[in-house]
């Protein structure tokens, strides 16, 4: 009865997108992207030769890339070094923000209070915090890690506040008229509901920690990528400072990649969108 | 089998109150429902009636009154009701098996003889063959038997609608109305069913409550002795629209609905 036949073949098809026309569609989007971004850097080199640009202005995609494998011993150390820095900052990040902003939901006094504070703390440039983070910290690990915190943490606290709070006021009412307790109301309803929103959070957070342990490196540091760049800088060595950049960026999608795919393995009752 | 609640409502009253400003939404309420009775409340919207279903779900509380359920007062949410809104509120992130199984996992009851039921329960409004879909992958009326379906497995003793037609279509809103006579019709359940169409509250009720404006009071009770099993056929008959004409003479008379 009910359930009409159309609307169960439209229903299944969506289910298997192999078969479907939009999944072609998809993929043909995938290789228009791909085709410009190679075609940009084709530009890029055959600009950079016809035009004569001397290697310490502008050097081409292939001489960047040829240096990254030459010296690949040099830069391999460094940039373990700040992708650790961008981890455990991340990780800080993920411990301390969402049980704030867990605080944050359940007790309206902490939302007043630390609500207000980390929003206004926001206003403050936290790149001009960086050298006194390291004379708090010193010149090691921890300042990197305390600056790429600080940069990244926020949009963890607002992604998972904003999830958590989006639970309809119905969903709660059947949740307690199940009779449901506070701790099965968080796991079985608040959380998951929100666990697609903290994933957006924690996307935007991955590329803002790469930035925060740069940051700190470029203050003071004596290993890292952005040590590395400075070196450069300070030598006129433009290919080297530019092969920092490309090793950076590498870690920044690397690391977003990672966070989709495990986005993607938790939250499977979603079409998944192409932000990836 | 359950054993149908009885429910009593005495001068029960309900006044919201946000800053300075008290809204009253319901106004010495007096009324009995039998157990297995159903009960339709209709009445314009923003009149309370919704109100009245989450005071006898023991999710608010009556500002003055005394509302008993079986005799004993309503206490903190009232955990036997089984509950369907106008929003089907289905989680996401499970399927339609796991979502209709909802109750037996919060309240821990016996999983295989719940998941027996479901499978039944689904079969009976056409669901068979999706129990492993996600909510995403169905149509709004899909979602809402299943809602209908999650709330019926526990077999409650009380059934509470709150408008779980109103965002349908109007052909999904028919085949919805005759699931749901059908299921309720073993009267193992007492059911209170809040709509703002006459059609649907005559089609369904036992009786039916008319609500006036806020602040909300009932004008009228109202027996619908129309035989069962209903069949959609009936609302053409003239008994039909003589029950249907009565509830809006009423409305008319309240101004709520005007011709000119």
């Amino acid at each position: 009865m009910a359930v009409s036949p159309q609307e169960a073949t439209a229903r299944s098809r969506s289910r298997l997108p192999v078969l479907d026309g939009d999944f072609f569609r998809a993929r043909s989007q995938e290789i228009i992207t791909a085709s410009v971004i190679i075609g940009l850097i084709l530009a890029w080199e055959v600009l950079v030769r016809l035009l004569e640009i001397p290697q310490y202005l502008l050097p081409g995609p292939l001489a960047i890339t040829q240096r990254i494998i030459s010296d690949f011993d040099m830069l391999l150390p460094h940039m373990w070094v700040t992708t650790y820095e961008v981890l455990i900052g991340l990780g800080v990040s993920i411990a301390i923000g969402i049980p704030l902003a867990i605080g944050i939901v359940y007790s309206s006094l902490f939302e007043r209070v630390a609500y207000t504070i980390i929003v206004a703390s926001q206003t403050i440039p936290k790149v001009a915090l960086a050298p006194i983070i390291v004379i708090w910290f010193g010149y090691e690990l921890q300042s990197k890690v305390v600056v790429a915190f600080l940069i990244s943490f926020f949009p963890i606290v607002i992604n998972t506040v904003v999830g958590m709070k989006s639970l309809e006021r119905e969903m709660l009412y059947l949740a307690r008229s199940l009779g449901a307790s506070e701790l099965q109301i968080f796991l079985s309803f608040r959380l998951p509901k929100a666990l697609p929103t903290i994933f957006g959070g924690l996307k935007v957070a991955t590329t803002l920690a790469v930035i925060g342990a740069v940051v700190g490196e470029f203050i003071a540091a004596n290993k890292g990528l952005g040590y590395v760049q400075l070196l450069a800088n300070g030598n006129l060595d433009t290919v080297l400072n530019f092969a920092t950049v490309a090793l950076l960026s590498l870690i920044g999608i690397v690391l977003f990649a990672a966070v989709s795919i495990l986005e993607q393995l938790v939250i499977r009752w979603e079409p998944s969108d192409s932000a990836t | 089998m359950s054993k149908p609640v009885t429910i009593d409502i005495e001068g029960v009253q309900k006044i919201y109150t946000s800053g300075r400003e008290a809204v009253i939404a319901l106004e010495n309420i007096d009324l009995q429902i039998d157990p297995g009775e159903f009960l339709a409340v209709v009445g314009p919207s923003g009149c309370g009636k919704s109100t009245l279903l989450l005071l006898i779900a023991g999710l608010l509380e009556p500002t003055a009154g005394a509302l008993t359920i079986d005799g004993s007062v309503v206490k903190g949410p009232f955990t036997k009701a089984g509950i369907v809104f106008q929003r089907d509120v289905l989680l996401e992130w499970r399927t339609v098996r796991k979502n209709v199984l909802l109750p037996a996992q919060i309240k821990d009851l016996n999983r295989k003889q719940q998941e027996e039921r479901a499978e039944a329960l689904l079969s009976q409004v056409g669901l068979d063959g999706f129990e492993d879909r996600y909510p995403h992958e169905l149509s709004g009326g899909m979602r809402q038997r299943v809602s209908l379906v999650r709330a019926l497995v526990q077999d409650p003793p009380l059934l509470l609608l709150d408008e779980p037609f109103g965002a349908l279509d109007a052909l999904t809103r028919d085949q919805m109305c005759i699931d749901l006579s059908r299921l309720v019709e073993r009267g193992t359940q007492t059911t209170l069913f809040i709509t703002h169409s006459i059609d649907e509250a005559v089609f369904l009720a036992d009786r039916i409550a008319v609500f006036s404006p806020r602040p909300g009071r009932i004008l009228e009770l109202i027996d619908v002795e129309l035989p069962r099993p209903r069949k959609l056929s009936i609302q053409t008959q003239p008994v039909f629209q003589e029950y249907v004409q009565r509830i809006r003479a009423i409305f008319a008379e309240q101004g709520i609905l005007q011709e000119d």
